[in-house]
């Protein structure tokens, strides 16, 4: 199998991500905020962390995935409910991200390293096929790493985060052709960064 | 939206995606697995609630102090707004007092001295524009009368002379305060004073003192 013909990752489906929304409603409509900040670390931290951790990095995503939990609980008296708190989340994620990146500490991502995870009973075969696969994947979180911020924004919600084009709208303040046209332009620009690495057809 | 109908919208985005979407899509499905083993790290839903505990914390001590800051500084304000806008109102007190000091330079006590000690007198005018210091001996005579001129001392508010006591007789110090200025003294005590008064100003008396 090569880096392109891999299998999707599981996801959460569309009804499971309903019903944590409404959950997450039904206690914010009793008022329980502490409520509400246990469902949404429960339903979003990872997907969250993941987000902030592509955009700055592991160790200033690791602050603006904790930040954005604490101002997502100090801001629920403000939330309308004019968007999902899902779409809110990635709104405030993404701001506590570029407040994280200019905050003047070079961005410092870290790779896992080859070694770490590889099974060691495998057949020598199998082990090469692994370490292979893990060196393709950071090529590509290089590269994602190398767009220009707001076109990374919108690659990460679009393809890891699953938003449709109105949500990643709302997240970022922009339109959704304006949106459209920016994958357009960033999904041949990560192909030739791989291709450079060797990581393309 | 499916992951399924995602990927036809998006690679339907731009014909030259469409051109080559199987590499396209191979790309897509590699982008939503980047990153899929990132886990946060151990105990971090208590990390943000200690962080939410503290922050609240932080405000609540911020806005006592900005409470404690505002409220001392209006006080102060108050006080201080009370003292100005009063002073007009009731001036210092004016105040006499006066000290024998025998020939010998040491200080005597009580209302009697002897001819040759020196009677020191200090006044603070309480603010009055005019202001004298006068010694009469017995009632018809004025033996000292002055205000910034000699043997008068004068600061801003502050009277000070000295006079020698050379006859016996009773001394009787006062000072002599007005807002205008002060009457002439005829150098009768009851009657200056009398004079004083009517024209608006105090008069405060010192003990009288013996000399012997």
């Amino acid at each position: 199998m090569t880096w392109w013909q891999r299998s999707p990752p599981a996801s959460s489906s569309q009804a499971d991500e309903n019903d944590d929304e409404r959950e997450v409603r039904a206690a914010f409509e009793r008022g329980d905020h502490g409520e509400v900040l246990s469902l949404l670390m429960q339903a979003h931290g990872r997907a969250i962390y993941r987000f902030c951790c592509q955009m700055v990095g592991d160790d200033l995503g690791e602050d603006a995935h904790q930040m954005t939990f604490v101002q997502a609980f100090e801001s629920l008296s403000r939330f309308r409910g004019q968007a999902s708190f899902r779409t809110w989340l990635f709104s405030i994620a993404r701001h506590r991200c570029l407040d994280a990146s200019k905050s003047g500490k070079r961005r410092d991502r870290r790779f896992h390293p080859l070694e770490e995870g590889v099974d060691h009973e495998d057949s020598t075969a199998g082990a090469a096929e692994v370490m292979a696969a893990r060196e393709r994947a950071r090529w590509l979180e290089e590269c994602i790493a190398a767009l220009p911020s707001e076109m990374r924004e919108t690659i990460l919600l679009r393809f890891q985060q699953e938003l449709s084009y109105e949500e990643i709208a709302a997240v970022l303040g922009e339109r959704a052709a304006t949106l459209r046209v920016r994958v357009s332009r960033a999904l041949p620009r990560l192909r030739g960064c791989l291709r450079l690495r060797g990581g393309a057809p | 939206m499916s992951r399924e109908r995602q990927r036809e919208e998006d690679l339907g985005i731009d014909p030259s995606i469409t051109a080559e979407s199987e590499s396209y899509r191979g790309l897509m499905d590699e982008l939503a697995a980047a990153g899929d083993d990132r886990e946060p790290s151990f105990g971090w839903q208590s990390r943000v609630r200690a962080a939410i505990a503290e922050r609240a914390r932080a405000r609540h001590a911020r806005r006592r102090r900005i409470v404690v800051y505002f409220s001392s500084a209006a006080l102060a304000a108050s006080i201080l707004a009370v003292l100005t806008l009063r002073s007009p109102d009731l001036p210092r007190a004016a105040s006499l007092t006066v000290a024998v000091v025998a020939g010998s330079g040491a200080p005597r006590r009580g209302d009697e001295a002897k001819p040759g000690d020196v009677l020191h007198l200090e006044a603070e005018a309480g603010g009055a524009e005019h202001a004298e210091l006068r010694v009469y001996r017995g009632t018809g005579e004025l033996v000292l009368r002055c205000s910034s001129e000699a043997p008068c001392k004068r600061g801003e508010d502050h009277l000070e002379a000295s006079l020698a006591l050379l006859a016996m007789g009773t001394y009787q110090a006062l000072l002599v305060t007005a807002p205008g200025p002060l009457p002439e003294p005829a150098g009768d005590l009851n009657r200056d004073t009398e004079r004083v008064s009517a024209a608006g100003g105090a008069v405060r008396l010192a003990p009288p003192i013996d000399v012997r």
